[in-house]
């Protein structure tokens, strides 16, 4: 009787070491693996839309800003705190969401000024995370004065040497956040701030 | 009996018990798509068919929620089959395809050609409702190699309890419910939706950085090429009638690549005035899919093309394939009546989508 409580032993052991044995596999998405919050058709293929939203408390201090008119639009922080304050500048934006091929959860896109800025917004929780800032025509620019027009030259002075370039983009990097200026001729053509999820 | 056969006979019987309970625990504990996100259910529903496909459909969303297999069978007499899930990336269409290829063999493949814009995977989640539904075979093995992410384990894919063992305190009543058996969801790999959200403007595209799809998605979408041909299967490529998400750009890549593979590509895009289709009454989110509406005259305009161009079999001719067709017209119409009435009655879908979500 002594040996098969040992066996008993081994097989409990066997079952909570199975039950256990998962630390190392990754983490659910959330709190479900129904749930899943992703933008349907990539809107944004380079930087993918739709990635699963680890917010970086940092964001906030770190990151690059856009800001319009006082209002310091930051990627990588909550949307939902500047829907008001950016309506009251910028006026109401045409708003624009998409649910995930399979999941819940809004990913939003708010488009401001007839199309002068828009934001995007991936969901995490009761948040919605701003995952880019498209700047559109040469009424906005950058904090450091880069609008739609600017030169490569203008770039490299107000931001130094880039994180990375090629031929028809120049990005640079700050915090979880990159900012990539598009080039056509020479001149930006659109300017995109990015959350690095 | 002596002390070391009792023995022996004991560590069996609890061996036994201890295998089942964890297997109780695994059925339990897995996801189970029935109510509100339902797509993680369509890749097992396929191996549930009783009726021969001579059509086989494969893609991401652009494929399972645009395209009605059962319209198609009833304009045209059609056997179609959808094998797609959310976001299902084009390696695993091809192995869906080799997976589908050991239980028979289609006149025409169709493959959506959207998710060749991705060249990796880019969540856990997804690759779980696509490969987690798949039978096991070399084929599976294969899939889930191609397709797990990095802290992802091939053990948990075959015993998904080590995935899911955190489920415990969040089990809904449909997981006990479904322990044992789970219901069919979608019609034949189609996921019908038939609220209307009208189309009314898409939001300013980021720019094209890099207009070359991934070298890892081409070779995927070379080797379904390459597959169709060496089966003598006719291969179609297609994108849904829906800009949205996608570029002119890729778009010339897809139709350069099928010139050079001798394959067809149509763009429905450019049939929509043809389809008759209409986005302030043909989509159901504004414009990113279609719904039941928009997806029948897309099926009934892709039915007349194959039926017009290709020898295909009138399944309605043939009484025991007929009869099971009936069977399913009869849960689609369900279904259509279903959702109708509770849009009429709560001004929208409430047991279905992701108001669903329990």
């Amino acid at each position: 009787m002594k040996n098969s409580k040992v066996i008993a032993a081994l097989l409990a052991a066997g079952m909570m070491f199975t039950l256990a044995a998962c630390s190392n596999e990754a983490a659910p998405v959330s709190s479900d693996v129904n749930v899943i919050s992703t933008e349907a058709q990539g809107n944004n293929p380079q930087q993918g839309a739709g990635v699963e939203v680890t917010v970086d408390p940092n964001a906030a201090s770190t990151n690059f800003a856009f800001t319009y008119e006082g209002v310091d639009v930051i990627v990588g922080t909550d949307m939902n705190s500047l829907v008001d304050s950016l309506a009251a500048v910028a006026g109401e934006p045409q708003y624009f969401e998409a649910a995930s091929c399979a999941g819940d959860g809004m990913s939003k896109t708010y488009t401001y000024k007839g199309g002068s800025f828009s934001i995007s917004t991936n969901p995490s929780g009761n948040s919605d995370i701003i995952s880019s800032i498209m700047l559109n025509d040469d009424t906005v620019s950058t904090a450091e004065g880069i609008c739609i027009g600017s030169s490569a030259d203008d770039i490299t002075a107000a931001y130094g040497e880039a994180s990375n370039s090629t031929e028809t983009t120049i990005t640079y990097e700050k915090g979880s956040s990159s900012i990539v200026f598009v080039l056509q001729d020479g001149k930006v053509n659109n300017i995109i701030y990015n959350a690095q999820f | 009996m002596n002390k070391t056969l009792k023995t022996v006979l004991t560590a069996g019987v609890l061996t036994v018990i201890s295998i089942g309970a964890l297997w109780f625990a695994q059925r339990l504990l897995m996801p189970k798509y029935q109510r509100g996100v339902i797509e993680g259910s369509f890749t097992e529903e396929y191996y549930k068919e009783k009726v021969p496909h001579e059509v086989l459909i494969f893609g991401d969303c652009d494929a399972y929620e645009n395209f009605s297999p059962i319209k198609m069978y009833e304009d045209c007499g059609i056997s179609a089959y959808i094998r797609g899930s959310g976001e299902q990336y084009i390696w695993q269409s091809y192995y869906l395809l080799e997976d589908a290829l050991r239980i028979e063999t289609p006149e025409i493949v169709v493959v959506s050609v959207h998710s060749v814009q991705f060249n990796e995977p880019r969540f856990e989640s997804y690759n779980r409702m696509t490969l987690d539904g798949m039978q096991w075979s070399p084929v599976k093995v294969d899939a889930i190699n191609a397709s797990m992410m990095e802290g992802e384990t091939f053990l948990s894919y075959v015993f998904p309890i080590l995935r899911y063992h955190e489920r415990w305190s969040e089990l809904t009543p449909t997981d006990w419910q479904c322990i044992f058996s789970k219901e069919i969801t979608s019609h034949n790999g189609y996921y019908m939706r038939c609220d209307v959200k009208p189309y009314v403007g898409y939001p300013i595209q980021q720019p094209l950085l890099d207009t070359e799809f991934g070298d890892n998605a081409m070779y995927y979408l070379q080797k379904i090429v390459d597959l169709c041909e060496s089966k003598g299967i006719t291969l179609i490529l297609v994108r849904a009638p829906l800009e949205y998400g996608w570029y002119p750009e890729w778009d010339e890549n897809i139709q350069e690549f099928a010139d050079a593979n001798g394959v067809t590509y149509l763009n429905f895009n450019d049939y929509k005035d043809e389809m008759d289709l209409d986005l302030n009454t043909d989509t159901y989110d504004a414009g990113i899919h279609l719904n039941i509406f928009g997806a029948e005259k897309l099926s009934s305009f892709f039915g007349e093309y194959l039926v017009s161009n290709y020898d295909l079999t009138d399944y309605r001719e043939v009484s025991e394939v007929a009869e099971v067709y009936a069977e399913k017209i009869e849960f689609y119409d369900f279904m259509k009546e279903d959702q109708l009435s509770e849009i009429e009655q709560y001004g929208e879908l409430v047991n279905y989508g992701a108001n669903a979500i329990e």
